[in-house]
């Protein structure tokens, strides 16, 4: 029976609502709009099934991050020399996943430093950051219960400036010189600035972003880089939720979808090429939304 | 508590669907919603964490003043600094253009301190990268393994092919690099170093009389240009790593902003 | 020899940094010194040849994002191709997505008025816009309805006051678009919000950091070429001499007759650029001897 529901609920409906997309009834729906509602309510639902199954008491095996293990380890460093953590949560706004996935990552972090008792300092760049930051900290030493080590100077707010605030930030580094630093976030040209002045300073350092194009520079200058999704994994990672974890094996599939549909891609201009088919699938991957004026 | 937990989640779901229901459906007032009143909404809030930004700013730069903290002398400076644009940007403007536009105008103070310091602080701070850049390759491009040299050699063509230098660099010179490669590769192979010293003498002096015979010094094939070599790591490998790290991070955005919108990840309230 | 390549590889980083800062300085400061000649990349030839594709009273929009700290490396590009569009006739709307835009594009445009190669009049050959706020989405409101975000131009003047804005209602009224980015948004927002969804020819000048991400849209045929940091901004600018002096000599109407024609900066500074990469490269060289002899060492 609860096969049956489990059937119903993830093969059933997304057909259903499938179907009333590209029937369009009273024109309710963007025409043009196809292939990006399909795509994700294929990937929503199938992240939805792989965290239900994870709720159910499915075991589901998550290989091992290196990042994740030093992050416990830069911490215990830094209590040991009796330095200071330096968290740099990245130059975007709370408007970028990245920002968001560094803040959930800070708590985490946050929580470390609240149990081995080592100095927390957070400079952010955009004020809104901060304002989440503080939050962050607050009940991550609020839940360790060590409340009365953690004060609102621990994270404040630098500059908006891209440079002005790696300026900053440096300066911090050079002065302070923590034991161990985290950059994790969105970055821009600043990334190997901050990254060398951290290795410069003799500090563990652990890096995660978005930035497909920062990350040569901290896996160059750093010790240990979350590469892309390993980043956005993180935070289901270090939570160890099933639901979390759920979601990443439900990722995973999606990306394998998405590699079989490259593989088809490919073998179809192969037969396009000897004329064995002449449909172009490229015409499939077209978005062409219809604009609307605005009176 | 309410407010700050479940309330919380109730906007970041609502508002959450919201913007994704504004991309598919048909209704004008919903995307006019999620296309500029949202954005518009967003910035005003964003406005204000600015205000509140600065507030902090001054806060903590006049506390270390008045309280003669360690390093307090710069942080004159900042507020020096801060309350100069201030003035100008707002109090005061020594041109006849509207506010705003003064901003912009080539006699206003606010310009000639964008323009004479602002300006060439920021190009100091970007041209430090060149002084980054050489010291980390120096340290990172490390024959160590098979992944770190063939990281090695294609830096150094990337940064060679990308620069009128390695236009003139002779077709002879890469060559000996393409000899040089296979005889590392096969070097644990051949134990006696004579034999190995040998054959890859010869092998250049070969490759060298070939090409000449071949009048490469002419026309060099394209497989022996730098800039060529160059355009072809960026148009086939770096492509193909770029598009796969795309797919894999737009997906890690896909799964993390299923998890904020269906209010699983709430790690960011604290919880 | 091995005490040499045992002290290369323990070398302080300042002397790395001196080394690099005289081999930077030097070619700048006596650039006669070392000319170098400059081949172009593929992807600038098909930038210049979508531009050169363009005719007379095309309608071309450039997007400036980026700010002073990368001004050295994209401002060279926009000069040059705004000298080019210029050349042949072609309208220019000039919008702004990043706060420091509208400096950045004013600049460019006292460049080209002070060289006193055209005779352009603001509101008839070019139109300036401000900054506005809001990123991707001001680019999705400029594909589908500019004059909805647009109310006035950089002057205050009312845009149905401007003959230029005729015909001018959202991004598939221009024939190309051409954005100067150096960070986000930028020509990924622009591909995806903009010129594929409304199959406007789109290219884009960029930091060379950018240009691994902006790679698979030029292979895939959604950016029309690109203009890869410094070294794209001076193959772009040596073809646009080119092409300025061959117009000169062919009496060209839009190009002033006593107009004295300079290459740009962008040339001037790649031998530096050329002469920096061969330092580091002989430092990585020198970096690996080192380590190989000291792994051999035990």
């Amino acid at each position: 029976m609860n096969e049956l529901k489990q059937y119903f609920y993830f093969l059933i409906i997304p057909l259903i609502v499938i179907a009333i997309y590209f029937l369009n009834p009273a024109d309710i729906f963007v025409n043009g709009n196809e292939l990006s509602f399909v795509s994700i309510l294929i990937s929503c639902f199938m992240i939805e099934y792989f965290i239900q199954k994870s709720k159910n008491g499915e075991d589901i095996y998550l290989r091992p991050i290196p990042a994740m293990k030093a992050m416990e380890e830069a911490v215990g460093r830094a209590t040991e020399m009796g330095s200071s953590v330096l968290y740099v949560p990245g130059i975007a706004g709370l408007d970028e996943i990245d920002t968001i996935s560094g803040v959930i990552i800070l708590g985490h972090v946050a929580g470390m430093t609240a149990e081995y008792e080592s100095d927390l300092h957070v400079p952010c760049c955009v004020p809104i950051v901060m304002e989440a930051a503080r939050e962050s900290c607050k009940e991550a030493y609020l839940k360790k219960g060590r409340p009365d080590l953690y004060n609102d100077r621990m994270v404040h707010y630098v500059t908006d400036d891209q440079f002005a605030y790696a300026a900053g930030v440096n300066g911090i580094m050079l002065r302070e010189k923590p034991a161990a630093i985290f950059y994790q976030g969105k970055f821009y040209a600043e990334s190997l600035i901050l990254a060398e002045t951290g290795n410069s300073v003799g500090a563990i350092q652990v890096a995660g972003t978005g930035s497909s194009s920062q990350i040569p520079f901290f896996v160059t200058a750093c010790d240990y880089v979350l590469i892309g999704e390993e980043f956005y994994a993180a935070s289901a990672y270090l939570s160890g939720s099933p639901e979390m974890i759920g979601s990443i094996k439900g990722q995973d599939y999606v990306k394998l979808l998405c590699m079989l549909f490259i593989g088809a891609v490919f073998l179809f201009s192969i037969f396009n090429y000897f004329e064995i088919f002449t449909f172009d699938m490229m015409t499939l991957f077209k978005i062409n939304i219809e604009g609307y004026s605005v009176n | 508590m309410f407010i700050k937990r479940q309330l919380a989640i109730i906007v970041m779901m609502s508002m959450g669907f919201l913007a994704l229901s504004g991309y598919f459906l048909n209704f004008p007032t919903l995307r006019e919603f999620t296309d500029k009143d949202a954005p518009q909404w967003y910035m005003i809030i964003a406005g204000f964490a600015a205000f509140l930004g600065c507030v902090n700013l001054l806060q903590l730069h006049i506390q270390k003043v008045a309280k003669k903290q360690e390093n307090w002398q710069y942080s004159i400076f900042t507020l020096l600094g801060f309350l100069v644009m201030i003035v100008f940007g707002f109090i005061y403007k020594n041109v006849d253009a509207p506010w705003g536009a003064h901003l912009k105008d080539d006699g206003s103070a606010f310009y000639w301190m964008y323009n004479f310091v602002y300006l060439p602080l920021g190009s100091t701070m970007f041209a430090l990268l060149a002084f980054f850049v050489a010291s980390a390759s120096y340290r990172a491009f490390r024959m160590r393994n098979f992944e770190a040299t063939l990281l090695l050699i294609s830096g150094v063509l990337l940064m060679l092919g990308r620069v009128p230098v390695g236009a003139i660099i002779p077709w002879w010179v890469v060559l000996f690099m393409y000899i040089s490669f296979i005889f590392a590769i096969i070097a644990s192979k051949i134990k006696d170093k004579r034999i190995f010293f040998i054959s890859f003498l010869s092998t250049n002096i070969i490759g060298l009389v070939l090409g000449t015979q071949l009048k490469w010094n002419i026309t060099a094939p394209l497989f022996l240009s730098i800039p060529s070599i160059q355009e072809w790591i960026m148009a086939v490998p770096a492509t193909a790593g770029s598009r796969a790290i795309m797919i894999g991070i737009a997906l890690g955005i896909l799964a993390q902003s299923f998890r904020i919108i269906t209010g699983r990840e709430r790690s960011i309230l604290g919880d | 020899m091995k005490r040499f390549f045992t002290i290369v590889g323990t070398i302080d980083r300042r002397i790395i940094f001196l080394l690099i800062g005289l081999s930077v300085l030097i070619p700048l400061i006596k650039p006669n010194w070392l000319e170098l000649p400059i081949k172009i990349d593929n992807n600038t030839q098909i930038v210049y040849d979508s531009i050169s594709g363009l005719q007379e009273g095309d309608k071309v929009l450039l997007s400036f994002e980026y700010g002073a700290s990368t001004k050295p490396e994209v401002h060279p590009m926009a000069v040059a191709l705004l000298k080019h569009l210029f050349a042949k006739g072609i309208k220019v709307y000039i919008v702004s997505l990043w706060p420091e835009g509208p400096i950045m594009a004013k600049l460019a445009m006292d460049e080209i008025i002070a060289s006193d190669l055209f005779n352009i009049e603001d509101g008839k050959d070019y139109i300036m816009f401000d900054y506005k706020v809001g990123g991707s989405i001001v680019i999705k409101n400029i594909s589908d309805d500019f004059r909805g975000i647009y109310k006035q131009d950089y002057n205050r003047i009312p845009i149905e006051q401007l003959q230029i804005m005729e015909g001018v209602y959202s991004v598939e009224d221009f024939d190309f678009v051409f954005d100067f980015s150096a960070g986000v948004p930028g020509n990924a927002e622009w591909v995806q919000y903009a010129c594929d969804p409304k199959d406007v020819p789109l290219s884009s000048g960029c930091t060379s950091i950018m240009v691994t991400d902006a790679i698979p849209y030029v292979e895939s045929g959604q950016l029309k070429g690109i203009l890869a940091g410094m070294p794209g901004a001076a193959e772009y600018e040596k073809m646009v001499y080119d092409y300025l002096t061959n117009e000169l000599t062919n009496n060209n109407e839009y190009i002033n007759e006593n107009a004295s024609i300079t290459k740009g900066k962008a040339f001037s500074r790649m031998s530096a650029q050329s002469v920096a990469h061969l330092v580091m490269v002989i430092f990585i060289l020198l970096g690996n001897l080192s380590y190989y002899y000291q792994r051999k060492r035990g």
